[in-house]
């Protein structure tokens, strides 16, 4: 277990996760001294019935919701953010409640800055220390999540504001809130999960309590993301599925970003393909990649919770490194029929990997030494793994 | 925008869950008071609590309730659903109507419902535990055992032991229960 | 991974935690918006010279308000006035709490008062008396530990009116916590001992009690390895700053574990044999762990057997036959409470006959055990235990912790058995 010579930690949000999750909203809004929320949500909240299921949540509550916006769309932007806000102040709201998966929650997050100051200049709180302290924020997280709703990020007009700050003050993950939705959706939700935890775990950037929720979250995701992916799932399952991508955000914003994650959202941006399924192949053939360079470049207690108590236990110590490849490698497998075997089958245009490699350095700094992204894409471009390439 | 598109929601309720919690919480309030005068073990828990001791389990923010105390003879009495004049010594309040619906469908019990913070409690810890004992007793009497053995963590030996008991002292509650 | 029905889970306290991590104390009243804090201790830690780093780190710019170093061993609600009065008068605008359990609850309870602006604690007791946030508050515990660094709950006496109030609220959760080894390093070894197995209990009772989870399973987790690895270390080297950093860590991890998951019958008869003894709390914990994990067998016997593997590690883990690792569990406690007891010559207990006070005086007669039975029957960490405890089960238990044998489980009353492990 790494204790660094120094290191910090923050949780801003309460999880409050299972049965009738969703009922107990008024209770901690009147706790928060909050009475009135806005709804931030979008159209497939609406069409899958969730927005229905929040309304009659608040039955028998006595509190009215200022009102419920469901228009976010997949790229929201500072001026919808702007005119939400005079919504926000024409109502008289005093809280807000983000439905959805991570468009919502930027919204949101957004939302919140620019009322709690009374401004309407987001880029005036860049530096989020000038702001003042923002109003009480839930966020309820769908099956459409995608593991950066939970986070200290918002992305709005492709920019990203951070501060820890900006996490929810409630996560509320309620069964019914999982619908049937694209495979795609909840493999990418789910790879960019394991992603975001595993990476958090590498020795230079990890700790002692990081690791606890990053274990959690790989946990619940590595168990329940093939019976989801399948879609015979129970909500119960989905909603344990959601529980380990939402940990994953708090994960994620107690470590700095990792190459797997950057090279996903560099390749999303430039080729359009889902972030997380790209993050989850490359984050295979980079751990695979470190492996065969450095052999104590990848941690033992990785397989832990990828493999359970007993399996983790019953491999000799310097075989676990290897093992917990393998067993990445093997979630992957699992998964063949929903993701590609490689980016090559993702129609990535190979002349891309050497921007994308060079967009993702520049993105993670001195994390890695340069170079290993294109050496990584290139491995995961074709499917090769490290000691094949030898 | 148009704000007009984004109405103001104001909440509903379902009177039939109401009915059925404030009918059940009516059912449990008058159980007490039976069982204080029919079954040794409750007698003796509310001989531990303060003479002024008043119960206030009811559904936030504004849903049914029940009172049940000790009045100025001693004796434990059922004493309606309304707080006010009273002096409240425990005020146990089920978060939201669900919350409740889930205790009184005895699909959570009170030890699980704690569990999960369906209940906040304002008061002594002492007399909630004390309460939360008198409950699965009173359940104990008013339900069959398949439904209790879901609700308590061990079903109380006496009652398998001694039939007579159990069963005099459920036909005896249930009489008192609802006949005035 | 067992996702329960329903759970909930809170740690907003912000964790800084190094071998100076005190230096920081200024970024962080810069980042609390503070600029004049008081700061809370007791007599043993001045005595101790812990407040120094304290100060140092203050520097110039943010000299400190008030120092208030009275607090009592069981924090008292007359402290807790003195403490808001000296606060409101020295105009002070945020604390800080350098201490064991007592010093941060009585500062937790400080917060409430001078936040709310009045003088009369009893108006906030019970679940959602308080509505908003408090003023600052940062935690720099110098034991591991009690973990309140990481607790929602404050315990407050009247020493007068003679009750023990608790305040718990989500508000109450100190902003920061500082886990700096200095703060531990000359922490003698006779408390060492049973404040980390007060942590390790916390965690124990955290992944077997009623409202375990999924984030309280895995804090819980990492604890139990970092206290069992590090504690016969720190108690043989107390010098040992890595060591002292683990526990540090250990303990606040099993507080964010048991202040989420709740504990059970451990601490509901270790706070009434604190209550009617004076016994710490550490020492009753590490006395009780092993019989309240006994008595709970049939319930959970398949989590202790899990926690084999960070108690006792991966090798051992392995070679223990499945349906014998809740035995060995137990037992590898019992022989750390016997190691820990020849570490300190004598002074940590493996039982409640040998506790003692500093003229070797029993402070546990066996007489007195069915007072503290009838008092743990109101101890509210029943409700979260596993299995039903009656007077009699309470007795027996306490009967057996005082002579130091094992439980005979055959005389357990046993509800429905639902431990995947048959353990006879």
């Amino acid at each position: 277990m790494h204790i660094p010579e120094y290191f910090e930690f923050f949780n801003k949000s309460k999880i409050s996760s299972g049965k009738k999750a969703l009922e107990n909203i008024p209770f901690d809004l009147r706790s928060m001294n909050a009475t009135k929320p806005l709804v931030v949500t979008d159209a497939l909240s609406v069409k899958q019935g969730f927005v229905k299921v929040l309304k009659t949540s608040f039955n028998d509550s006595g509190m009215v919701i200022g009102a419920v916006y469901d228009g976010v769309n997949s790229y929201p932007s500072t001026s919808e953010v702007r005119e939400l806000a005079s919504l926000y102040r024409d109502r008289g709201c005093d809280s807000i409640i983000a439905l959805g998966g991570s468009a919502p929650a930027s919204v949101a997050k957004g939302l919140n800055i620019l009322v709690s100051n009374k401004s309407n200049n987001l880029m005036e709180y860049a530096d989020m220390s000038k702001s003042a302290e923002l109003r009480p924020f839930i966020l309820v997280p769908t099956s459409d999540a995608s593991g950066t709703e939970a986070s200290n990020e918002a992305m709005l007009d492709a920019r990203i504001y951070r501060s820890h700050d900006l996490m929810p003050d409630i996560i509320v993950i309620d069964p019914r809130m999982m619908g049937k939705n694209d495979v795609h959706q909840t493999v990418n939700a789910g790879l960019l999960g394991i992603v975001q935890a595993i990476e958090s775990c590498n020795i230079s950037v990890s700790n002692v309590i990081n690791d606890s929720f990053a274990f959690a979250s790989i946990s619940l995701i590595g168990e329940k993301i093939n019976s989801t992916a399948a879609c015979k799932c129970k909500k119960k399952e989905r909603a344990a599925l959601i529980n380990g991508v939402t940990i994953s955000g708090i994960v994620y914003s107690n470590a700095p970003e990792g190459l797997a994650r950057a090279i996903g959202f560099e390749a999303e941006k430039m080729t359009g393909n889902p972030a997380g399924i790209c993050a989850g192949i490359v984050l295979a053939y980079l751990l695979d990649y470190k492996l065969s360079s450095i052999k104590s470049g990848v941690r033992g207690e990785l397989f832990l919770p990828l493999a359970g108590i007993d399996k983790y236990c019953s491999i000799p110590e310097e075989d676990r490194p290897e093992a917990g490849v393998d067993a990445l490698f093997k979630l992957l497998d699992n998964l063949d029929r929903q993701i590609p075997r490689n980016l090559k089958e993702m129609n990535i245009p190979e002349y891309m990997i050497n921007k994308i490699a060079a967009a993702a350095e520049e993105r993670t700094g001195t994390l890695f030494p340069k170079g290993t992204a294109l050496k990584v894409l290139q491995n995961a471009y074709h499917g090769k793994k490290s000691a094949e390439v030898r | 925008m148009d704000i007009n598109k984004f109405p103001e929601i104001k909440p509903k309720g379902k009177l039939i869950k109401k009915i059925y919690v404030a009918i059940m919480l009516w059912i449990v309030g008058r159980a007490i008071q039976a069982a204080s005068r029919v079954d040794k073990d409750v007698k003796r828990e509310f001989a531990s609590l303060r003479d002024d001791f008043m119960l206030h389990l009811h559904v936030l923010p504004a849903g049914p309730g029940m009172i049940v105390g000790k009045d100025k003879n001693g004796k434990v009495k059922y004493m309606g659903w309304k707080p006010g004049g009273k002096k409240i010594t425990l005020d146990m309040q089920a978060k939201n109507m669900d919350g409740a619906i889930l205790m009184f469908t005895f699909q959570e019990s009170t030890c699980v419902a704690s569990c999960h913070n369906r209940l906040a409690v304002l008061g002594d810890v002492p007399d909630t535990c004390t309460v939360v004992r008198i409950l699965n007793i009173v359940e104990t009497y008013l339900l069959p055992k398949i439904i209790t053995s879901l609700a308590v963590k061990r079903y109380p030996k006496w009652s398998e032991m001694n039939p007579v008991r159990k069963y005099l002292g459920r036909v005896l509650i249930y009489i008192r229960t609802f006949t005035f | 991974m067992q996702l329960p029905g329903y759970y909930e889970f809170c740690n907003k306290v912000k964790i800084v935690s190094g071998h100076h991590s005190l230096d920081q104390l200024p970024a962080m009243l810069a980042e609390l918006k503070s600029v004049k804090p008081m700061i809370i201790t007791d007599k043993g830690v001045m005595a101790a010279k812990l407040v120094e780093p304290v100060k140092k780190s203050l520097g110039t710019k943010y000299k400190a308000g008030a120092i208030y170093d009275d607090v009592p061993a069981d924090s008292d609600v007359k402290n807790v006035k003195e403490i808001a009065q000296i606060y409101k008068k020295s105009k002070c605008d945020s604390i800080i709490a350098v201490g064991g359990g007592s010093v941060i609850d009585t500062a937790k309870g400080a917060n409430i008062l001078v936040s709310e602006n009045s003088d009369n604690l009893m108006d906030f007791t019970g679940f959602g008396a308080l509505k908003r946030r408090l003023k600052p508050l940062i935690a720099v515990p110098t034991t591991s530990g009690t973990g309140s660094e990481m607790t929602l709950v404050a315990v407050i006496a009247d020493h007068e009116k003679d009750v023990k109030m608790l305040f718990p609220s989500l508000f109450l959760l100190p902003d920061m916590a500082v886990l700096d080894s200095r703060m531990t390093r000359t922490l003698p070894a006779f408390l060492t001992a049973p404040t980390a197995m007060d942590a390790m209990t916390h965690a124990f009772e955290g992944y077997t009690c009623l409202a375990k989870n999924p984030l309280s399973d895995t804090t819980a987790m990492v604890a139990i390895r970092l206290i069992s690895e590090n504690i016969l270390k720190a108690v043989k080297n107390p010098g040992d700053h890595d060591a002292r950093l683990a526990l540090a860590n250990g303990s606040a991890l099993a507080g964010m574990s048991f202040s989420n998951s709740m504990v059970g019958m451990i601490h509901a008869i270790g706070h009434s044999v604190g209550a009617i003894c004076h016994v710490p709390h550490g020492t009753c914990m590490s006395v009780l762990l092993p019989f309240g994990l006994e008595y709970n067998l049939h319930k959970t016997g398949h989590l202790t057997a899990e926690l084999l593997f960070p108690l006792a590690g991966e090798k051992v883990y392995n070679e223990t036959p499945r349906e014998s690792r809740p035995r060995k569990t137990i037992d590898y406690i019992r022989n750390l409470n016997a190691e820990l007891r020849k570490a300190t010559g004598g002074k940590h207990p493996t039982c409640l006959k040998e506790v003692v006070d500093r003229d070797g005086n029993m402070m546990v007669p066996e007489k007195i055990l069915p007072e503290i039975a009838r008092l743990a029957l109101n101890d509210g960490a029943i409700v979260y235990n596993p299995e039903e405890l009656n007077y009699e089960d309470m007795l027996m238990v306490l009967k057996h912790a005082w002579e130091g044998i094992p439980l005979d489980l055959s005389k357990i009353q046993k509800g429905k058995v639902t431990s995947k492990i048959k353990v006879k």
